[in-house]
């Protein structure tokens, strides 16, 4: 995708961290995500932690949609299977000693729930693709939603759940801490956790598509055929890429819950899957620093227009529209054409890769 | 539940008017994917538009509107025998013919502005194309109309049951088939005999080859979103009459129909009505039988199961694709 890095030779290519200069920016980065919390008031931490999570969400959905060129319409069931299991265990777990189960362990747990499932829907929709794919998926994510709405004495059904506090180290976020100074309250705790896990995962992701897995992946989405013919196992990065996207979502799925006081169905319904379709056809498909831009992008708008929430619908509809036309690799596409503009003024066309 | 030969053909009547709405939405589905070669997830939406504007008109101007050719008929002196109840249909017939006239520039308005200025489409843009449209056409619907429910005004409402010598019916769904019999033999004529008819069944089967035999292949995608939309309008308007109107009304017979289109392989028009009426009844049956809450989560593992066993859907032809 990134054709204005040198591409000297294979290692040069899949190394994450290309310059020094690069090094020293996400150092810079990260150092000020980590510090966002102290300037930032309760409302922007917690807008904050949705971007985040929708930023796994899509990074996740693009490394299936955007690089193995598969669609789905059903992401929304593995993110509610994340979220009611992680919360269904936390809830009724008991460990010995009395000791509740820690909740990264039950994170990542959701997610290999999810994944496990993600595993098995990518098995049996091996054979569709285009068109029956979509409808495959999509009826994933309406029976799942419609299960969870059905089976009212283990899910609550419609009314939902009420999620437990996460509690960190045998103590719950609720209580304040304070480090150097800095009260903690419980959505900045949250947001360190949820930072962790978009960091780790976005990491992930890169190492991911930089691997010999996501150059199969990425063959198999140019061309299932093309793919097969090189010696690739289609089927086996198929459900792999099925498998490792619902591993993202539902741990996506896991921290949101937590993050809320409160889960339903409703949340989890078909519109949640264009919303993510949406992020990642604006950031640019085939692009994890795009997921992060379309993700932040999308999930900011409809907050912009909280009280108009249509206006948001609108909004982010056409925008899809007009990247689909106009420049289809989204907004990442659009800026890697802009940088070496500005860059180098008018004369500058760009070094041949 | 009695099990009845009386019950079970109740139901499989009632089964057939709902398939026949799952039908009527898949049939303008397959038509805008033979031509544009895309799912058009915006197509409920679109029928949902048409019915809000029905709905409006019909509360706001049938009473004007036949109070006008009461007066007219009066003042030319050709009243008769007739009385204003009369009028009311005479006026609810226009804003019928008015409302499709709408649906029908409506979808031809979307496809030049949102799906003709895509160049070199992939398929995945084309969906996401339509997904957008979907999501506008949501804010739209919201923003104009809002999130109440509406009941569908006089002549829409009011509907009897009777027996139909032992067989109990609905009198609505007796329109409703009746309606799709009209729709199923007009398309056929349409398709058979017109010129713009053969020329359309020409572009579905061959884009490019009907284009160098000289038929004006964009003019043939506008028209089938044309067509597409009255259909869905009609959809709509049926599927409000049955559960009332709000701005969800359509997703899940939309959805439905979805699947039951591409069950039915997106192959053939008349494939697509009988899979419409194949997930209708058996959904129904199974509503009543079995579980009236399973019976939304029943359709989809159906549907998901056939196409686990035949990818292609079930009524079409194993086409080999080439590379």
């Amino acid at each position: 995708m990134n054709s204005m890095n040198p591409r000297r030779d294979y290692y040069g290519d899949i190394r994450l961290i290309k310059s020094a200069r690069g090094a020293v920016c996400l150092v810079l980065l990260i150092f000020i995500l980590l510090l966002f919390p102290i300037f930032a008031g309760k409302y922007f931490v917690y807008v904050a932690n949705l971007i985040l999570i929708n930023i796994i969400v899509a990074v996740g959905l693009n490394l299936l949609v955007g690089y193995t060129g598969q669609i789905s319409l059903g992401h929304s069931g593995f993110m509610a299977v994340g979220a009611y299991f992680s919360v269904m265990t936390l809830m009724n777990l008991k460990l010995p000693f009395n000791i509740g189960p820690p909740f990264i362990a039950v994170v990542v747990l959701s997610g290999l729930v999810a994944s496990i499932i993600g595993f098995v829907l990518g098995f049996i929709a091996l054979r569709t693709k285009g068109p029956y794919l979509a409808i495959v998926t999509l009826g994933f994510g309406i029976f799942v939603e419609q299960s969870l709405v059905l089976t009212e004495s283990i899910s609550g059904g419609r009314s939902g759940l009420r999620t437990p506090a996460i509690s960190l180290f045998g103590r719950p976020v609720t209580d304040e801490v304070v480090i150097y100074g800095q009260r903690l309250t419980s959505e900045k705790q949250v947001y360190f956790i949820i930072l962790l896990a978009a960091l780790i995962l976005i990491f992930f992701a890169f190492k991911i598509v930089r691997s010999k897995v996501g150059r199969a992946f990425i063959a198999v989405g140019e061309g299932e055929a093309a793919a097969g013919a090189l010696g690739i196992n289609v089927t086996r990065y198929r459900t792999l890429a099925f498998a490792v996207s619902a591993f993202y979502v539902g741990v996506a799925g896991a921290l949101h819950a937590n993050m809320m006081d409160f889960i339903e169905p409703a949340q989890y319904g078909i519109m949640i899957n264009i919303d993510m379709i949406a992020m990642i056809v604006v950031g640019g498909l085939g692009s994890i620093f795009g997921s992060v831009l379309g993700a932040s992008l999308l999930t900011v708008l409809p907050l912009l227009f909280a009280k108009y929430s249509f206006l948001s619908a609108i909004i982010s509809g056409a925008i899809m529209i007009v990247i689909v036309i106009f420049q289809p690799r989204g907004l990442s596409g659009m800026l890697s054409q802009l940088v070496p503009k500005i860059k180098g003024g008018r004369l500058y066309r760009g070094k041949s890769p | 539940m009695m099990n009845t030969p009386e019950t079970i053909a109740y139901l499989t009547i009632q089964g057939l008017a709902t398939g026949s709405l799952y039908g009527m939405i898949a049939l303008g589905v397959v038509m805008i994917y033979k031509t544009n070669d895309v799912l058009n997830f915006a197509h409920g939406n679109m029928g949902l538009f048409s019915t809000f504007l029905i709905y409006i008109m019909m509360t706001k101007y049938t009473a004007p509107i036949s109070a006008h050719l009461y007066d007219w008929a009066r003042c030319i002196d050709i009243l008769g025998g007739l009385d204003a109840n009369t009028f009311s249909i005479t006026a609810f017939t226009l804003i019928a013919v008015f409302t499709a006239l709408f649906a029908f520039f409506f979808g031809v308005i979307l496809e030049v502005i949102f799906l003709r200025p895509a160049r070199e489409p992939s398929h995945l843009g084309l969906i996401v194309i339509t997904i957008g449209l979907w999501r506008i056409l949501d804010g739209a619907i919201i923003g104009l109309f809002g999130t109440e429910v509406y009941a569908m005004p006089p002549p829409l409402s009011g509907f009897k049951a009777f027996k139909l010598g032992v067989i109990p019916v609905d009198q609505l769904d007796l329109i409703i088939l009746s309606i799709t019999g009209c729709i199923i033999v007009v398309l056929y004529l349409f398709f058979r005999f017109t010129r713009l008819g053969i020329a359309m069944r020409a572009t579905f089967q061959n884009r490019e080859a009907a284009g160098l035999m000289g038929i004006g292949t964009r003019t043939i995608f506008a028209v089938t979103w044309g067509i597409s939309s009255v259909l869905a309008a009609t959809a709509g308007i049926l599927t409000a009459t049955k559960l009332n109107l709000d701005n969800t009304v359509i997703l899940f017979p939309f959805l439905k129909a979805f699947s039951a289109a591409v069950l039915g392989g997106l192959g053939s028009l008349p494939g697509v009505i009988i899979g419409g009426w194949m997930l209708g009844v058996t959904e129904n049956l199974f509503g009543s039988y079995v579980s009236m809450g399973y019976k939304t989560p029943f359709a989809f593992i159906v549907i998901i199961v056939v196409l686990i066993i035949r990818p292609e859907g079930l009524l079409s032809r194993r086409i080999k694709r080439g590379v």
